[in-house]
């Protein structure tokens, strides 16, 4: 495992982790205080956080070749198809509350935009990382025994 | 290669077909290892591997780098063919 897989990895097992806290404490909170979404939100966006770790936990040893244009090209890759989940969940999102809302009335609520902010890091994030594990296959197939 | 691993290649890949005879050369250069030819030419031992098996179609700079690396032409190290001459 090479150092984008190991980082790609690490940021799943980080944004998993803080997803289930964040639904348990949100939960508890929800029925405690009756808190909007909005705080659970945001405590999950600085427990994301810990993603920033990723460069100095998986850091390059010096001389030795740990990135080249394979992995560029991987990467760039994964990000053209995380940004394209995103873009397209962000259209389909977009156009069904306008679709439900728009006779309603109603107007969205400002809580909505720190959730809308996670969301979007999440996918973007959740998209790339498994991008990056698919291409390069799991397990190296062709290595010299 | 998985399924998922070819639906994301053919997103952005050509029907090109690259062949090598990258393992063949290693093995008449005195059983050269994956890791040394990685270490000669620049890359990881990953890109190698991807690179024998057709996985990867390395760049021009890097396929002359990787003959360079075996003592070998590129013409005799990588052929093109067309999947629909």
């Amino acid at each position: 495992m090479n150092r984008l897989q190991k980082i790609a990895l690490y940021n799943i097992i980080v944004m998993v982790t803080a997803l289930t806290l964040t639904v348990v404490a949100a939960a508890i909170a929800a029925y405690l205080k009756g808190l909007s979404a909005a705080c659970p939100a945001l405590a999950m966006l600085g427990l994301l956080g810990f993603m920033g770790l990723s460069p100095i936990l998986f850091g390059g040893k010096p001389n030795k070749i740990d990135f080249d244009e394979r992995d560029t090209s991987i990467q760039i890759k994964s990000t053209t198809i995380a940004y394209s989940v995103f873009w397209f969940l962000w259209v389909v999102g977009s156009i069904i509350t306008w679709a439900i809302k728009r006779n309603s009335g109603n107007s969205i609520s400002v809580e909505v935009l720190p959730l809308m902010v996670l969301a979007g890091f999440l996918v973007v994030n959740f998209v790339q990382s498994i991008a990056i594990l698919i291409s390069y296959g799991w397990g190296d197939k062709n290595v010299e025994k | 290669m998985s399924k998922s691993e070819e639906k994301i290649d053919s997103c952005f890949r050509r029907n090109d077909i690259l062949k090598n005879q990258i393992r063949r050369l290693r093995f008449e250069r005195g059983e050269m290892t994956q890791q040394e030819l990685a270490d000669k030419a620049g890359v990881t031992r990953q890109t190698i591997i991807a690179i024998e098996a057709g996985k990867y179609s390395p760049s021009l700079t890097l396929a002359f780098k990787i003959a360079q690396a075996l003592g070998a032409q590129i013409e005799d190290v990588f052929q093109y063919e067309a999947e629909n001459p």
